[in-house]
């Protein structure tokens, strides 16, 4: 991942991607797509991508890497039942779809994702290659 | 007041259109956040002839940081999400606080009576959706033609 000390993470957004809350009226609810919103950080040994996905469930998320490209995708199917009677709509329900620019120093084999109350935890290890490594000095 | 009503009389009025619309627009109205647009969580609305279907996306939040409570007509959603930093770690990105979503209090006023004793909340992927049920007297009721 090529994660710089400022913001430059390489998170890339896709054209289908929209921002979440607009237009509250639109009818085609179940074929709009949204960005998740991510937290992103990085210690020693991994990098950490956690995404609120709510509504996803794990058989549901798809997850590939493809060219230095992380995708996150997740359908949602709509919760509200055909024959109730919309009082307040404030924000849309639909697929998830985010992608993540990954650079070399990540081991793409040994990624890891987990789900939870909604949020997708990624953990990406670092190659060894990219790791900090002490280098020690011996006497002679 | 509609409950003050006696049962079973003149509740085929509860059904007239002028009657719904202002059901609505007292439910659409947050007391204690002020605009919609800025209220924390953002809430989907739904009824059916039994209840009334409050629904906010709180991913993060298990029931334990979540309080659900009603008082008269006045359903409020309250939670606060802290999660642990994780030590040592360099932030690249950090979306998901933004909005308020870490602390949050948002009350809404309902409309139709509801049987306060009966309200259930569920959390499920982060998705959490309150049934209230309306009073007997709010539900939508068929009134049979006898024969003379």
């Amino acid at each position: 991942m090529n994660c710089g000390t400022n913001d430059t993470c390489g998170c890339t957004q896709t054209d289908t991607t929209t921002a979440r809350r607009i237009d509250p009226r639109a009818e085609d609810r179940s074929t709009a797509t949204f960005r998740p919103n991510v937290d992103i950080h990085e210690t020693g040994e991994e990098y950490v991508i956690q995404a609120d996905v709510p509504g996803a469930t794990p058989e549901s998320i798809d997850l590939n890497v493809q060219s230095g490209v992380l995708t996150l995708r997740a359908g949602v199917a709509g919760r509200t039942p055909g024959d109730s009677r919309a009082i307040l709509n404030e924000y849309r329900v639909g697929a998830y779809e985010r992608s993540f620019r990954i650079g070399e120093g990540i081991d793409t084999q040994r990624i890891g994702a987990e789900l939870g109350r909604g949020v997708l935890t990624l953990r990406l290890p670092k190659a060894d290659a990219a790791k900090a490594r002490k280098i020690e000095v011996r006497a002679v | 007041m509609l409950t003050c009503r006696v049962p079973g009389m003149f509740n085929e009025f509860a059904a007239a259109p002028e009657v719904e619309r202002l059901m609505s627009s007292f439910f659409a109205s947050p007391t204690a956040t002020g605009g919609a647009a800025q209220a924390f969580p953002p809430l989907n609305v739904w009824e059916d002839a039994d209840s009334l279907h409050v629904e906010a996306e709180l991913p993060g939040f298990s029931m334990e940081n979540l309080e659900i409570t009603t008082l008269s007509n006045e359903l409020t959603i309250a939670g606060s999400r802290s999660e642990a930093a994780p030590e040592n770690a360099t932030f690249h990105r950090r979306e998901r606080a933004a909005g308020g979503s870490s602390q949050f209090r948002r009350t809404l006023r309902i409309g139709v009576p509801i049987d306060a004793d009966q309200v259930t909340a569920r959390l499920e992927q982060g998705v959490l959706t309150v049934t209230l049920p309306k009073a007997a007297a709010a539900k939508p009721r068929k009134i049979e033609v006898k024969a003379g």
